[in-house]
């Protein structure tokens, strides 16, 4: 314990930042750090549970131990890919091996893989959409057979009056003047 | 009034007594760094590309989150982090042929880490204000609509006092100079020893343990000065 200054508060207020720390400050500091030596810290648990005085002190400093503690920030996770990211970063500059091998890039495989897969994903897209446009064409064209169908059906049936039509006419013509021949002669 | 466990190194004279378990598993850790390391040189030495990535790639993973997060408690935000972060492991890249060997790994690691944000910060204090310097798009930052300062507000909501309190005491970590900053970062975010801590800063244990102290003080001298309600228990 200090005789000059017993039980006086750690960090006293007004004088603390350039006033260089007594034995006392150090041995609590210590303390509260985990730094003592097993019989130091005995001998200054028996005087903590003695001195008052000496455990507002050690209050003091573990308050702002304590008050520093809590500030710690929250981890933040880093970004997927660091490591790649930074072992890229040593290949550009040039500090590492300057061709970048395939073999020997513990990423390479991933990324082949990754390529792969983007690769079969747009085959597989593009085999759904044909099937789509199949599909969707196979149900137009139905109804433009049925177009088509119609229109040659209705194109028969137009060339099946014509000449019906012609023959119809061709009967007039022949039967016409028989007729009229047959009125004229009074039959 | 909870003393942090044991996790000192027991060669050093000054170290506590007992070995703790996360003892056995950084020693592992810094084990596996030091092959990877190792392999690393050997494949450079060979020009072994396939081997030399490998190795890299091994070490990025292994330290990529906890460099983003000791980062990002300078920087604040997350994307910009990601960048610092990028250039951290850049250097660690060219750098690691003088890598002596005689620290851990992630102590030489850390080094080029807190010298690459402070370094960062220090350029951006110097550009013009942009987006991401906006203490609303930090991550953890009070919504739109809260308070933004004091702690008068009549709702006794506490998760909004809390989000309130955390944004000023960020504020204030914000406002410790260096080297207060990084010693305090190390201490009370990545818990490291006050040996670590000397190795990443490259000064002695008694300093270490002075700029703790003067960090402490500072801190708490810039609460009292803009909010002393925090201080209080």
């Amino acid at each position: 314990m200090n005789g000059d200054d017993p039980g006086g508060p750690a960090f006293p207020p007004g004088r603390t930042e350039g006033r260089h720390p007594d034995r006392e400050d150090l041995l609590l500091q210590r303390y509260l750090d985990g730094e003592l030596r097993a019989i130091e810290r005995r001998e200054l648990e028996a005087r903590l549970a003695e001195e008052a005085p000496l455990r507002d002190r050690l209050a003091r400093i573990e308050r702002v131990q304590n008050l520093v503690r809590e500030s710690d920030p929250e981890a933040a996770p880093l970004g997927l890919g660091f490591a790649d990211r930074v072992l890229a970063e040593i290949r550009k500059s040039g500090d590492g091996p300057v061709e970048e091998s395939p073999a020997s890039d513990p990423g390479e495989p991933l990324r082949l893989l990754r390529r792969w897969t983007a690769v079969a994903a747009a085959i597989l897209l593009l085999l759904a959409l044909g099937m789509l446009i199949r599909l969707t064409v196979g149900t137009a064209g139905g109804d433009g057979r049925l177009e088509a169908e119609g229109r040659s059906r209705h194109r028969f049936e137009r060339e099946v009056l014509e000449i019906l039509d012609q023959r119809a006419e061709r009967l007039e013509s022949k039967a016409g003047p028989k007729t009229m021949r047959n009125a004229a002669d009074g039959r | 009034m909870t003393p942090q466990p044991d996790h000192r190194d027991p060669k050093d004279p000054r170290a506590p007594e007992g070995v703790s378990p996360g003892d056995e598993g950084s020693r592992a850790e810094a084990l596996e760094d030091r092959i990877l390391v190792q392999r690393f040189l050997e494949a450079k030495e060979a020009g072994d590309r396939e081997g030399l990535e490998a190795a890299f790639r091994m070490l990025l993973l292994r330290y990529q989150e906890r460099i983003h997060r000791l980062v990002l408690r300078y920087v604040r935000d997350p994307l910009e982090a990601e960048d610092v972060t990028q250039d951290v492991f850049l250097k660690v890249y060219r750098k690691l042929d003088g890598f002596q060997g005689d620290s851990a790994f992630f102590t030489w690691l850390y080094r080029v880490a807190a010298n690459t944000a402070v370094d960062h910060v220090a350029k951006r204090k110097r550009r013009p204000l942009h987006l991401s310097d906006d203490p609303s798009a930090l991550v953890g930052s009070p919504k739109d609509g809260e308070p933004r300062s004091g702690l008068s507000s009549e709702t006794p909501d506490e998760p909004m006092l809390r989000r309130e309190r955390v944004r000023i005491t960020r504020e204030i970590c914000d406002a410790l100079p260096e080297p207060y900053k990084t010693t305090l970062f190390l201490r009370e975010f990545e818990e490291l020893s006050y040996l670590e801590i000397a190795e990443v800063s490259g000064c002695s244990i008694g300093t270490v343990e002075s700029r703790l102290f003067r960090a402490r003080a500072r801190f708490r001298k810039l609460l009292e000065e803009r909010h002393p309600e925090l201080l209080q228990e």
